[in-house]
C-alpha cells in the first residue's frame, strides 16, 4: 500500500515538475577500472554515459543531466559527489561494469544499503531494464555502502549491466569496441528507460537493428531488419534507413517509413524496392544508418539514431564491373484520387561512361498513351542519385469523370536525348497506378507533350499538345500562343476551334517571325470556351518553368555604298552584318564584281565572326586594270569559316543598283570619245546620255524615221546628261557628234 | 612559509556513521547521518550526540553567532536552534536553493533564478535576478554572493552585476575566504583553484577537495584521497598557505583516510571524518620560519 501511494505520488509530480539527473561513468584517467581484451570498463563507461545522456534529455520534464565526466580524465569520488550534491541533482546515477575471471557473465544493481525509498525504486526499475537489455544472468539488485551512494544527497545507485571481461562464448569487451548490434545504445536506453519510468514519464523513441549482413555479394539483393519504438511524445515519427560507402559517407540507398505512431515497430528494409549493391570491381565497405526523426524531419533534428559504421558490411565483387546506369523506383502509390498531389521516388545509378546523362521522368495514361506528366532531370553526373518528383512542380492528375490507369516511366538518356537514344528505362507498365475518381470533379487539362527547345526565326516548328476536354467544358477551344518570356508580348497566336470532350494529342505547327535577336520565349495553351480567351479560360498549359530559345538568323545589309567612282580613287562600303548564334562562328567575303561579265575584281574575308552584330567598311581603290565594263556591283556573302558561295547562309548584292566606274580626265586626256566610252538609253520619256570621262564638244542629234530632227543636246564635261523629250512613240535614230565627228549612233524606241 | 607539526589524528569513538557537516564551536560539531540524513550535535568533551533535527545536513548554515543554523528542506527554508526547536523561515512551491547567513538578522537562498534575502521571519528584504543555481557563498566583507551556475564560478553584488571568475572546466562549491578576499572553488578533474578578487587572478592551489578556510582567512585546509572507483582506499590532509602558495601534507595516516577537514574556530584543530563515518580530530600548529 504504501509502495502504491509513493508510486501515485512521484507519478503526480513527476509531470509537473523539472528534474535533473547526474550520470556518473565510472573510473577515467588513469584509472581505467576493469580490463576487457578489446576496451577497458572506463571506456564503456564513458560511451554508454554520454549515449545514456542523450536519451535521458529527451525525457520529458528532464531539464538537465550533468555529467561528471564527458572526457577520459581522472575524478576522484569526493569531486563527484560534491559536484552532484552542490548542483543540488534530483538523482544520481553511476555506470559501470564488473569483471572477475572472464567466465563470468551477468547484471547487477546496486543502491545504499539505508537509501531511501526512492534509491530503491529507482534501482529496481533500472535493474529490470538493464537485464532486459542484454538478456544476461540477472544478478539481482543488490545493496551495497558504496562512496558515491552514502555521500550523495539524493537517491543513487550504481549500475554493473555486464562482465566486460567474459570471453566464453562470446567477448563482452570486443561487442563494446565495435559496437556490436548497438550495444551500447542499449544500455543506455536501458537507463532512460528505468528512469523514465521511475519518475512516471515518457521514455525516449529508440532504434536498432536487429539483423543485418555483415556481408553481401554484389548485384545481389538483402534485407535489413530494424526494431524501433516511438514515444508517445515524440510521435508521429519518420524511421529512415540509410546504407553510406564507408569510405565517402556518400549515401547509397535511403528508404523512408512516415508517421508510424507511438508504439513498437520492426521493419525489414530492402522488400520492396529490394536492395542491391553494385559491383565496382573490387570489394568495397558500407554500413548501416537508421535514424528516428520527427515526421517530415531530418537528421539534423533527429530524436535517436544507430550505425553500423563500427562494424561496417563488405560489399564483394563478383567480378564483374557495374558500368550500366539504373533505376529502381522506391516508392510510387498503387492508387492516387484524381486532382490530389502525390510523389514518387526513384533511385538512379549512373554509370561513368554513360555520365553525364539526363533523367526523363513521365506519367503516361496507360490506355492512350498520353503523356499526363513530364519532367526532365538534366546533366546528371555519374553515381547514386534519389530524386523525388512532385515536390516542385506537384504532380496532380485530372478527373475523367471515372477511374483510370496510368503508369510511370523513367528514362535515362543523353543529354538532351529521349526514347529512341536511351541508355536505359524503368516503367510501372505492368504495376499500374489507379486515378480515382472524384465525380464532383471533372477538369480539362493541357499538357505540352513535346516542343522545341531552341528554333530558329522564320522556320517552322511543331508542338504537340496532350489535351483532356472535361465533358463539362466540351466543346472548348485551344489557343496556342508564343511569347516573349521577358515582356509577354505575343509573338504568334493560334486557335484550335471546337474540341470535343475526351483525350487529344494536337500537333501544331507554326513560324516565327524573325526577330533580329535572340529571345527567349515559351508556349502556352489555353483551353477556353468558344471564342474565348485568357480571362473566361477553363485551364491552361505553359511551358514558362521550362522555356525555350528563338534564335535570330544571321542577315548582311548595306549600310552605304557608292553610287558613282572615279577610276583610281578610294571609295568604301559599309555593311551591317549580324552573325546568328547558331551559324557562329562565320566568315563575311566582300567582292567586287564588274557587272556585266560577273567576274570578280576584287574580294576580302572576314574571318571567324562571332555571334553578333557589325559594322564592317570595305575599302578599296578603283585599278581593276581588268575591267572593261563602266559598271561595277557589290557582293556580301556570310560563309561558315572557310566556305565559299556554295555554302552561304545569307548574302546581299547590289546588283539591281549597280555603281558607274568613271575614267579621270588626267588619264584619258587628250584622247577622242570613242563610242565604247559612252551608253545612251532611254528610261521613260528620258533620254540618258553616259560617259566614262567628261568629254568636251559633244553635240546629240536626235531625228526620226523622216529624218527631221527632233531633238538636239549639247554636253560638255558632263558624265551624265539626261533630256526629256517630248515626242510621240515611235523609232527614232540619234547621233552623237564630238567636233564633227561622228562618235556613235544607233536607234531608240519610245513607247508611250 | 609555513612550517606544520604533526600531532597525532584522534578519533572519537561514536556509534553510528557520520558526516561532519561544521564545527559549531571549538568542541561542538555538527553531524549528519549517511545521505545527509538528520542534524546532530556532537560534544566532544562530553563525547555526545544529540539529534537536532530529522532535516537534511547538505551544506546547512551556521549564523555568524553560531547560535543557529539554517538548512533547506527541499522546498522550504528553515531555522534550527540548538535547542532542537525549528521552524520554517520561508516556503516555496518548488525546490530551493542552499540558505546561507548574510548577516545574524538575514538569510540568503535561491529560487527560480533569483537569490531572495529574507529577514528570520521569512519577509523578503532584496532579491537579485539572474541566478541560477542552487549552492550559494557570502561574504560581509566583500558584499558580494558567490554561486555556481552551469559548471562555472560567478559573483554577483547586491545591484545584480555579474561576473564570471572561474577557469574552463566544470566547476562548483564556491567558498568565500573570512577577509573577503578569496573565493576557492572545486574544478571536477583538476583540484582546487583560488580566485583573488583584487587581481581577479586564479591561482591553482592543488588536486585534492573539500576546501576550508581557517578563520583568518590566511590558511585552507583540505585532503587528497585515492580510490578504487567504489571506495576511497586512502585520504590524508594537506594545507595550503594562502600567502606563500604552498601546500603542506599533515597527516601520513595510513589506517585512516581522513576527509573533510575543517578547521575549530581558533584554527588550532583540524576536525575531520572518515568515509567510514567515523568522526576525529588533529591540533594544528602554526610554525613559521
Amino acid at each position: 500500500m504504501r509502495r502504491l501511494v509513493f508510486v501515485s505520488i512521484l507519478f503526480l509530480y513527476s509531470s509537473l515538475y523539472a528534474w535533473t539527473i547526474c550520470l556518473d561513468p565510472g573510473h577515467g584517467g588513469s584509472d581505467p577500472g576493469a580490463y576487457g581484451s578489446y576496451y577497458t570498463e572506463k571506456e564503456a563507461n564513458l560511451d554508454v554515459g554520454l549515449k545514456a545522456q542523450e536519451f535521458i534529455l529527451q525525457i520529458p520534464n528532464v531539464t538537465r543531466v550533468g555529467m561528471t565526466r564527458s572526457t577520459d580524465v581522472s575524478v576522484s569520488l569526493e569531486a563527484r559527489v560534491n559536484y552532484a550534491n552542490s548542483n543540488g541533482f534530483d538523482r544520481f546515477i553511476s555506470i559501470h561494469h564488473n569483471a572477475y575471471n572472464g567466465t563470468v557473465q551477468g547484471t547487477e544493481t546496486y543502491c545504499y544499503t539505508y537509501g531511501s525509498s526512492y534509491s530503491f525504486n529507482l534501482r529496481d526499475s533500472t535493474h529490470r531494464e538493464l537485464v532486459a537489455a542484454y538478456g544476461y544472468n540477472d544478478r539481482g539488485a543488490k545493496t551495497e555502502n558504496f562512496y558515491v551512494l552514502r555521500y550523495t544527497n539524493m537517491p543513487a545507485i550504481l549500475g554493473e549491466a555486464s562482465f566486460i571481461d567474459y570471453n566464453r562464448t562470446y567477448n563482452e569487451s570486443w561487442r563494446f569496441r565495435y559496437n556490436w548490434y548497438a550495444h551500447v545504445e542499449r544500455q543506455a536506453y536501458a537507463y532512460a528507460r528505468g528512469l523514465a519510468k521511475h519518475l512516471g514519464l515518457y521514455y525516449p523513441s529508440f532504434v536498432c537493428h536487429t539483423n543485418y549482413p555483415d556481408s553481401v555479394n554484389a548485384n545481389t539483393n538483402f534485407t535489413v531488419r530494424d526494431s524501433f519504438y516511438v514515444a508517445p511524445h515524440q510521435a508521429p515519427a519518420d524511421v529512415v534507413f540509410e546504407i553510406k560507402s564507408y569510405a565517402s559517407g556518400t549515401v547509397l540507398y535511403q528508404e523512408r517509413v512516415s508517421n508510424l505512431s507511438a508504439g513498437t515497430w520492426i521493419k525489414t528494409f530492402g522488400l520492396n524496392p529490394p536492395i542491391s549493391l553494385p559491383d565496382s570491381g573490387r570489394d568495397y565497405l558500407v554500413y548501416f544508418v537508421t535514424y528516428v526523426v520527427p515526421a517530415g524531419g531530418n537528421w539534423n533534428n533527429k530524436y535517436t539514431y544507430v550505425s553500423t559504421r563500427l562494424l561496417p558490411t563488405k560489399v564483394k565483387s563478383t567480378g564483374g564491373v557495374q558500368d550500366t546506369s539504373y533505376i529502381v523506383y522506391k516508392s510510387y502509390p498503387a492508387q492516387v484520387y484524381a486532382c490530389s498531389t502525390f510523389t514518387v521516388q526513384e533511385s538512379l545509378y549512373i554509370a561513368p561512361s554513360q555520365a553525364p546523362t539526363d533523367l526523363i521522368f513521365e506519367i503516361k495514361h496507360r490506355q492512350s498513351g498520353n503523356v499526363l506528366y513530364s519532367e526532365r532531370v538534366s546533366n546528371l553526373s555519374s553515381g547514386y542519385w534519389i530524386k523525388t518528383f512532385g515536390l516542385n512542380p506537384t504532380i496532380s492528375l485530372p478527373d475523367s469523370g471515372y477511374d483510370y490507369q496510368v503508369y510511370f516511366l523513367s528514362v535515362l538518356a543523353p543529354p538532351g536525348g529521349g526514347w529512341s537514344n536511351r541508355y536505359t528505362y524503368k516503367s510501372t507498365y505492368s504495376d499500374p497506378t489507379t486515378v480515382r475518381t472524384n465525380p464532383q470533379v471533372d477538369t480539362s487539362y493541357v499538357v505540352f507533350k513535346s516542343y522545341p527547345g531552341t528554333l530558329i526565326g522564320d522556320s517552322a516548328f511543331t508542338v504537340v499538345c496532350s489535351l483532356y476536354v472535361a465533358s463539362s467544358q466540351a466543346p472548348a477551344d485551344l489557343v496556342f500562343e508564343v511569347k516573349d518570356r521577358n515582356t509577354g508580348e505575343i509573338l504568334s497566336s493560334k486557335r484550335i476551334a471546337s474540341l470535343s470532350a475526351g483525350y487529344v494529342n494536337l500537333s501544331i505547327s507554326d513560324t516565327i517571325p524573325d526577330q533580329g535577336v535572340d529571345k527567349t520565349i515559351y508556349f502556352v495553351g489555353i483551353l477556353t470556351p468558344p471564342g474565348g480567351g485568357w480571362s473566361n479560360r477553363y485551364t491552361y498549359g505553359s511551358t514558362y518553368t521550362n522555356p525555350s530559345t528563338l534564335l535570330a538568323n544571321s542577315r548582311i545589309s548595306y549600310l552605304s555604298y557608292p553610287d558613282t567612282v572615279f577610276f583610281g580613287s578610294v571609295f568604301s562600303v559599309v555593311d551591317t552584318v549580324y552573325v546568328a548564334s547558331f551559324q557562329a562562328p562565320a566568315d563575311l567575303i566582300v567582292e567586287v564584281k564588274e557587272h556585266s561579265s560577273g567576274i570578280t575584281l576584287r574580294s576580302k574575308r572576314y574571318s571567324n565572326l562571332s555571334a553578333g552584330s557589325y559594322r564592317i567598311e570595305f575599302v578599296d581603290t578603283v585599278n581593276y586594270v581588268s575591267l572593261t565594263d563602266t559598271l561595277i556591283h557589290f557582293l556580301s556573302t556570310l560563309v561558315p569559316p572557310g566556305g565559299g558561295w556554295s555554302q552561304r547562309y545569307t548574302y546581299v548584292s547590289t546588283y539591281a543598283d549597280p555603281t558607274l566606274v568613271v575614267r579621270t580626265p588626267s588619264v584619258d586626256e587628250g584622247k577622242p570619245l570613242l563610242a565604247s566610252d559612252v551608253q545612251i538609253y532611254i528610261r521613260g520619256k528620258e533620254l540618258i546620255v553616259k560617259t566614262n570621262k567628261p568629254a568636251e564638244n559633244l553635240t546629240l542629234i536626235v531625228h526620226d524615221v523622216m529624218g527631221r530632227e527632233v531633238e538636239r543636246v549639247e554636253i560638255n564635261g558632263e558624265f551624265e546628261k539626261r533630256t526629256y523629250l517630248n515626242v510621240s512613240k515611235g523609232v527614232y535614230f540619234y547621233r552623237l557628234l564630238q567636233a564633227n565627228r561622228t562618235v556613235t549612233k544607233g536607234k531608240i524606241v519610245f513607247v508611250d | 612559509m609555513v612550517f606544520n607539526l604533526l600531532l597525532l589524528s584522534y578519533l572519537f569513538k561514536l556509534s553510528n556513521f557520520y558526516i561532519l557537516v561544521d564545527v559549531k564551536l571549538q568542541s561542538e560539531l555538527i553531524l549528519s547521518g549517511p545521505k545527509y540524513e538528520g542534524i546532530y550535535l556532537f560534544d566532544v568533551k562530553a563525547n555526545s550526540v544529540k539529534k537536532l533535527s530529522e532535516g537534511n545536513a547538505y551544506k546547512l548554515a551556521l549564523s555568524p553567532a553560531r547560535d543557529r543554523i539554517v538548512y533547506r528542506d527541499y522546498n522550504k527554508v528553515k531555522l534550527l536552534h540548538f535547542d532542537g526547536t525549528e521552524r520554517v523561515v520561508a516556503e516555496q512551491p518548488e525546490k530551493v536553493g542552499f540558505p546561507v547567513w548574510v548577516d545574524d538578522t538575514l538569510i540568503a537562498y535561491t529560487y527560480n533564478g533569483e537569490i531572495l534575502i529574507v529577514d528570520t521571519l521569512g519577509n523578503l528584504k532584496h532579491s537579485i535576478s539572474g541566478v541560477r543555481s542552487y549552492y550559494i557563498d557570502y561574504s560581509p566583507k566583500a558584499k558580494m554572493f558567490a554561486f555556481q551556475e552551469d559548471d562555472q564560478i560567478y559573483l554577483i553584488d547586491w545591484s545584480g552585476n555579474k561576473k564570471k571568475i572561474s577557469v574552463e572546466g566544470t566547476c562548483f562549491a564556491p567558498i568565500f575566504s573570512p577577509d573577503g578576499f578569496y573565493v576557492a572553488y572545486s574544478e571536477i578533474s583538476k583540484g582546487i583553484y583560488l580566485y583573488n578578487l583584487n587581481l581577479n587572478e586564479n591561482f591553482y592551489v592543488s588536486k585534492g577537495s573539500n576546501p576550508c578556510f581557517s578563520s583568518d582567512g590566511s590558511l585552507i585546509a583540505f585532503n587528497i584521497s585515492q580510490d578504487d572507483g567504489h571506495n576511497i582506499t586512502a585520504s590524508e590532509i594537506y594545507v595550503y598557505s594562502v600567502s606563500g602558495k604552498i601546500a603542506n601534507k599533515i597527516t601520513n595516516t595510513k589506517g585512516i583516510s581522513e576527509i573533510r577537514p575543517i578547521f575549530s574556530p581558533d584554527g588550532k584543530r583540524i576536525y575531520f571524518c572518515t568515509p567510514e563515518g567515523q568522526v576525529g580530530y588533529l591540533n594544528f600548529i602554526k610554525f613559521l620560519r
